[in-house]
């Protein structure tokens, strides 16, 4: 590591990573970006639940005009994870812990990046590569124009996760298998989209090293045997990846059927509306619109020419033999090849067809692949032959191509920073948000309609503060019913509660979402008399709100949103993992020379 | 084997890297539509006209030097026999041309300046910003094709054997069949180089192909016509780096896009260098200095300054296509210079210089596309710089009592230098007006002085007809100047009749 640190080209990749940054230095907020309101109230729900002292929450309270939304179990929240760290611990305003986290994904993808390369190439290449996948347009796009802040900084891990897998493959030590695991978990907890498609992309490479390990012996059973301690080793850090974001992973993908669906793949998420035009990926064009119908979006989708240029000579070279790194330029060949095929209406039955690929909502984003592989394309412009004899002189070709991708770019590398529309990072702002952009309306499975506005709207819009989500209107209109409000959190309720005769119910104002269970307790000596979750039947038409029924007599009732069993089995995976990753880190020494008798290293 | 050896040739090698480099030219033409050149629909409306047996004239009945010859339309007719419409017809030949151009090139490349130099002078060929006006800004298909023709002709003229004076006497008639005027000048141009080489074969096929080339495009059969004036290149132009898509905005004459390209010129100029201070400068011939000169004169000639005084020259082409045929000639003695001067480029030098090449073609990447319907002829041209009814569709027939409404779109093949005024007329069964439209062109939004040459404008005409209007009505359309009230011919007509069910 310290010779990694101490590498000039190390440094100055990242000092060339910078023009990426600047402008996030402007100062003002790119508000007009796709995703760049959503990011700041991200922070701000998360900081809300962070304030309550939850810091891994999966109930945002103000999503859906303040009826709450599990938003945070069914979308990675990693990147907002680190924004809210951001704007916890540093003194920055919302919108500056936003632009923080971007500027963190730069420079992280620069050093995934050259990490990766570097493990195979001359550290000139590797160079070159991380600038081609810092200013790689569609890259560009993702963070000045879509604002998409997770899947921002999930690209920037996925060369870590290609990094560590390369290393536990080559030379497998115990720390190697956590550090895998942690990277792959890591991309997990950042962006569902990009989890997946990592995970193939993983397995892809995985089975690509295997099959290198499996070349260089001679007997074919030591080649085999080669190949199945490759896929065994990359299998076990995979699985404990997986078993690290557990707590996440698994109730997003079993939990997302109790949402409405239609809000996220259809009408303008409809993907057959999206798909790329082959021109597209040519043409220069920048834009800071979004998708439309058509070959003329608003935004770009080129990959770029100066990386594409950089890749087909390298292809070109390999092809011709004059590559290193024996098929491995084919392999990013074929990665390059599909991301862009996925992206286009070639592969329209298997959007249609094919299980997951649909769940990128927008076919564009499959240029997250080909970018990737463009960027270590690039590297396979040189050859070992190119850096001997040493000289000098050999950087002249790496600082030019540099200077190139960054010229390349220049014009792309900008944001457009108009002034904070009304409410800015606010509640209030949120409310407005939602109600002029039908964003943030997510709704669960048991409402019949999408909400428009709410009594609690109003609230946020004259600045009060929420003392409680009891629906008094309700409550006011019957005489058999009396509510008084203990306490009120985030993702609870406490509640004095007189029913005047049965089979009355207390109605909220809170979107109902399994987890969530109510408990009536004995208003004096504070027992619980009954505990109970709440299902689909506790709601009220048409936004699927809670309605909770109450036996007749005085009681405390409180409702909370708690873990479900399969939340509760998955977090007891993901802290058995970390048990697991800790033994392999803390027994290292003990266990190298155990997984080396079985998992030889191999020599480069 | 065979065909591994084959995959391993320094030509093949090449061209595979330099088609790949250079697809990003061509690739835009599969968006949807037509490039909005200053062409319009021309080259489909050339298509449809070779494919009805008439020359490829829209315009006019066909000019002697200055008409495209049939060669790219008789291409876009074989692809529009295959599928396809006319526009995909087009844009295939317009591909072809584009991909013989770079195979041509890097043939001519690769034999003066290696597999590295080859792809380089393909590059800077099919990026400098003047070829890309060529396609995408002008359309113009045929001085395409002629380029191709050249950049064979210049691959086969160096090495003499029989089989490349095949190749030089195909790629002449290539030429010659693409516009005979440009015929002229590139089989000077391969004279001159076939010159410098002294091989008797050369010489032989490159007049030969010339005679050919002659006798096929046949240009006696056609009248010499006065041309539209038209400008040479200003030796600003040469080297302003900007690109517009614009012909002219309100007031301000915007500049044609006739730069070479900058990494050119710098590479030229670094060549220069390198052909004329090294050691052994001087002691051998050079093919460096044959394409520079050649290159050089050419682009002397396209210049307004000299243009002007040598009357021949806009009588065989506009002056500014001598700078589209300078392009290779500039480019290999760019090339033969650097090889010269950095005769151990390494592999990422050389992909520097792609690189350099291809992002100087900026905006002219981006070009826009239009979609319409083009019919097998337009309806109608009107005055002497012709301004084409595309079409004109009654949306129903005119009927006393209800609005009649007429469906046009028009383009204007030259800016027009007048905001003239179209009409309808509604006339009885005697020839008396009963309703009439007079106005600009959608509704004073699009005057004609705001028309790009080759931009589509469509526009629906509405004409209120009395109640009290006879049976049998019929409608004249036409255009007029509104301060003289002067109506432009279309052919010997001032105004086209447009009935109940179409024209």
């Amino acid at each position: 590591m310290k010779r990694v640190l101490r590498s000039p080209a190390l440094w100055m990749t990242l000092l060339l990573s910078l023009f990426a940054v600047a402008p996030f230095l402007h100062p003002g907020y790119f508000w007009s970006a796709n995703d760049a309101r959503h990011d700041v109230f991200f922070i701000l729900q998360y900081n809300l639940s962070w304030n309550e002292g939850v810091l891994l929450p999966r109930w945002s309270p103000d999503w859906a005009f303040g009826y709450g939304y599990p938003f945070f179990n069914l979308v990675a929240p990693g990147a907002t994870f680190v924004g809210t760290a951001l704007y916890h611990f540093l003194p920055l305003s919302l919108e500056s812990a936003v632009k923080g986290t971007f500027i963190l994904s730069i420079l992280l993808s620069a050093l995934g990046m050259w990490l990766f390369v570097r493990e195979w190439a001359d550290e000139r290449a590797a160079m070159v590569a991380a600038l081609v996948y810092v200013y790689a347009p569609y890259h560009l796009l993702d963070i000045t124009v879509r604002a998409a802040m997770g899947e921002s900084l999930a690209l920037a891990l996925v060369p870590f996760a290609l990094w560590t897998l390369r290393r536990l493959v080559r030379r497998p030590t115990p720390q190697r298998i956590v550090w895998f695991a942690l990277s792959y978990a890591a991309i997990h907890l950042t962006h569902n989209f990009i989890a997946l498609l990592s995970t193939g992309l993983l397995l892809a490479y995985l089975a690509a090293l295997a099959v290198a390990q499996a070349g260089r012996g001679h007997a074919l059973g030591i080649r085999l045997r080669a190949g199945f301690r490759s896929i065994v080793l990359g299998g076990l850090g995979l699985g404990l990846g997986l078993g690290l974001a557990a707590f996440f992973v698994f109730p997003a993908l079993l939990e997302f059927q109790y949402v409405r669906q239609d809000q996220w793949f259809g009408g303008y998420y409809d993907f057959h509306d999206h798909f790329v035009y082959f021109s597209q990926f040519f043409d220069p064009r920048w834009g800071f619109g979004i998708s439309v119908p058509g070959p003329d979006d608003a935004i770009s989708f080129q990959l770029g020419l100066v990386a594409l240029t950089l890749a087909g000579v390298a292809v070109w070279r390999w092809w011709r033999g004059q590559s290193h790194g024996h098929g491995e330029p084919g392999f990013w060949l074929l990665i390059l090849v599909g991301g862009a095929w996925l992206s286009t209406a070639a592969a329209t039955w298997a959007w249609d067809h094919v299980p997951l690929v649909a769940s990128a909502q927008f076919p564009w984003r499959y240029l997250s692949l080909a970018i990737l592989a463009l960027a270590v394309l690039a590297a396979h412009v040189w050859t070992p032959d190119d850096f001997t004899p040493p000289h000098p002189r050999q950087w002249l070709a790496p600082i030019l191509l540099s200077g190139l991708v960054i010229l390349g770019s220049s014009r792309y590398v900008q944001m457009q920073t108009p002034p904070a529309p009304p409410g800015g990072a606010t509640l209030a702002g949120l409310m407005e948000f939602e109600r002029s952009a039908n964003e943030m309306t997510g709704m669960t499975a048991t409402a019949a309609e999408v909400a428009t506005w709410s009594p609690l709207a109003d609230l946020h819009m004259a600045g009060i503060k929420i003392g409680n989500q009891v629906d008094y209107s309700l409550v006011n209109a019957n005489d058999q019913l009396v509510v008084d409000v203990k306490e009120h959190r985030i993702d609870s309720e406490l509640l004095w509660v007189r029913a005047l005769s049965a089979g009355q119910s207390v109605p909220f104002y809170r979107q109902w979402f399994p987890g969530w269970t109510a408990t009536l307790l004995d208003p004096d000596s504070g027992a619980e008399i009954a505990h109970f979750s709440l299902g689909p039947e506790h709601t009220r038409p048409p936004y699927g709100l809670l309605t909770v029924p109450v036996p007749q007599g005085d009681h405390l009732l409180l409702i909370r949103f708690q873990n479900t069993p399969l939340r509760t089995a998955s977090n007891v995976v993901s802290a058995l993992s970390m048990a697991v990753a800790l033994l392999l880190l803390l027994a290292a020494r003990w266990l190298t020379p155990v997984i080396h008798r079985f998992f030889a290293p191999i020599s480069d | 084997m065979s065909r591994i050896r084959l995959a391993m040739s320094p030509w093949w090698a090449a061209l595979v890297l330099a088609c790949y480099l250079t697809l990003p030219v061509w690739a835009m033409l599969s968006h949807p539509g037509l490039p909005a050149t200053t062409n319009g629909p021309l080259p489909v409306l050339k298509l449809y006209a070779v494919e009805r047996g008439a020359p490829p004239a829209v315009a006019t009945a066909g000019e002697r030097w200055h008409t495209d010859g049939v060669w790219p339309y008789t291409v876009a007719r074989m692809a529009h026999g295959l599928s396809g419409d006319g526009v995909s017809a087009i844009k295939i030949s317009i591909v072809l041309a584009q991909v013989l151009l770079v195979a041509g090139c890097v043939g001519w490349g690769v034999r003066l300046g290696g597999v590295y130099g080859g792809v380089l002078a393909a590059v800077l060929v099919a990026f400098a910003p003047v070829l890309l006006s060529t396609l995408y800004h002008d359309g113009d298909v045929a001085l395409m094709w002629a380029m191709a023709g050249l950049a064979w002709a210049g691959w086969g003229i160096g090495r003499g054997r029989r089989r490349d004076a095949v190749v030089v006497v195909i790629a002449l008639i290539v030429a010659w069949a693409a516009r005979p005027g440009l015929g002229i000048w590139i089989s000077l141009a391969a004279l001159l180089l076939a010159a410098f080489y002294r091989h008797p074969l050369t010489l032989l096929s490159v007049l030969g192909g010339s005679l050919l080339g002659f006798f096929f495009a046949q240009p006696w059969t056609r009248p010499v016509l006065p041309m539209p004036a038209s400008a040479g290149v200003a030796l600003y132009q040469l080297l302003e780096p900007g690109w517009s898509w614009d012909v002219e905005t309100i007031g301000r004459m915007v500049p044609a896009n006739f730069s070479l390209g900058l990494p050119l010129l710098g590479l030229l100029l670094v060549g220069a260098w390198g052909s004329t201070s090294l050691p052994d400068a001087g002691t051998r011939p050079q093919p460096w200095l044959p394409h520079l000169l050649i290159g050089g004169l050419l682009t002397l000639l396209s210049l307004q300054a000299v243009s002007s005084r040598l009357p021949f020259i806009a009588q065989t082409v506009p002056p500014a296509s001598l700078l589209v045929l300078a392009l290779p000639f500039l480019a290999m003695a760019a090339v033969v210079g650097w090889q010269r001067l950095m005769p151990s480029t390494s592999v990422p030098v050389w992909t520097a210089l792609f690189v350099l090449s291809i992002l100087n073609a900026g905006p002219a990447l981006s070009p826009s596309f239009e979609s319409y319907a083009i019919p097998q002829q337009p309806v109608a041209l009107f005055g002497p710089q012709p301004i084409m009814l595309l079409s004109a569709q009654p949306v129903s027939a005119p009927q006393a009592g209800a609005s009649f409404t007429l469906d046009v779109s028009w383009v204007a093949l030259q800016k027009p230098d007048f905001d003239y005024n179209i009409f309808v007329h509604v006339l009885d069964a005697q020839g008396h007006k009963v309703a009439q439209f007079d106005g600009q062109p959608q509704q004073g939004a699009r005057p004609m002085t705001s028309w790009q040459p080759g931009e589509v404008i469509s526009d629906s005409l509405q004409v209120p007809i009395p109640a009290d209007a006879p049976q049998g009505l019929r409608v004249l359309l036409g255009v007029y100047n509104w301060q003289t009230g002067v109506r432009l011919l279309a052919g010997d007509k001032d105004a086209i009749a447009v009935s109940g069910g179409g024209l």
